[in-house]
């Protein structure tokens, strides 16, 4: 701490400052806090709702495009004929690349994204807002 | 901004962030030319498919657009799965669960294996259900390496479980 930044605190420690203005200031903090979270529960709420709406059939998609395109298939030969596949080790490569739904898996994984996202963003202002509610009852 | 402030960060953060982004290039580009050469396949086998559609299936050639949408656009060109419809001499024709037909070329050198047994293609049954592992020819056609016969899946009712698939 230098030499100005002291002076500014002991003059600080000198201003003396109306009663209850302090417990005014942080109300209104704390008001404006719920009224800040409230707004962010306000806009992630549909979000979450459509994330978690649209979760269930783009997972359908996804599974779908896994059994159709015959990934599941080709996979299972990697367990079934294990030591075949390792000297069709390219073939199988190029196959199952060719044979994944990128679509499917890239919608899907949007989706899931986002639900987790606003899932974890609505957790946060939940817990945010009983803190502050602790807060203000505690004072 | 201090000098020493500066080489610190440059010691600590800066190297590491251009390795990580040279890295993350890297890894795009290996992604992206896989990518290439996969779509190249592909699209390559799909016109040839298309094109010999009349020697390998039927004289009608099909409308492409239809059951090929989003992941479907492009036809597998390194295998085909679904049910055998066809066996002609040492052709099969496997139509895969959207409905497109491939023809699959046996030849001496394929593997043909339903449970732990190897077999011929005589062995083969129509309405099997198999999956196939090769590489794609000129005519349009897979040429297998390995074919595995799979088993008939139980409905709940118990119809098409088969003792002959065992």
């Amino acid at each position: 701490m230098n030499n100005n930044d002291l002076q500014l605190l002991n003059e600080s420690l000198l201003v003396e400052t109306p009663t209850g203005l302090s417990e005014k200031v942080i109300a209104r903090i704390i008001k404006e806090r719920r009224i800040f979270i409230f707004r962010r529960i306000f806009i992630f709420t549909p979000i979450l709702l459509l994330a978690g709406g649209f979760l269930m059939p783009a997972f359908n998609v996804m599974t779908t495009a896994f059994t159709t395109s015959g990934f599941t298939q080709f996979f299972s030969l990697l367990f079934s004929d294990f030591s075949l596949m390792m000297s069709y080790g390219k073939n199988l490569g190029s196959l199952l690349l060719e044979s994944l739904p990128v679509i499917s898996l890239s919608l899907f994984l949007a989706v899931l994204l986002v639900f987790v996202l606003s899932l974890q963003a609505m957790f946060k202002n939940v817990v945010e807002i009983l803190n502050l509610h602790a807060k203000f009852n505690h004072n | 901004m201090d000098t020493k402030k500066v080489i610190d960060f440059l010691h600590k953060r800066f190297f590491l962030i251009i390795a990580l982004v040279i890295f993350c290039l890297i890894v795009a580009l290996v992604i992206f030319k896989a990518g290439m050469l996969i779509g190249e396949r592909k699209c390559g086998f799909s016109v040839r498919w298309n094109d010999n559609y009349h020697q390998n299936f039927a004289p009608r050639r099909p409308d492409m657009r239809q059951g090929l949408m989003m992941d479907n656009d492009l036809l597998q060109a390194s295998g085909a799965n679904g049910q055998i419809i066809k066996i002609d001499g040492n052709t099969l024709v496997v139509k895969s669960p959207i409905n497109i037909e491939k023809a699959v070329l046996v030849t001496d050198k394929t593997i043909i294996m339903r449970f732990k047994d190897t077999i011929m293609i005589k062995d083969l049954l129509v309405d099997e259900e198999v999956v196939v592992i090769g590489e794609p020819n000129e005519a349009g056609q897979i040429e297998a390496k390995f074919i595995r016969v799979l088993p008939k899946r139980p409905s709940i009712s118990g119809k098409g479980f088969s003792p002959r698939n065992f």
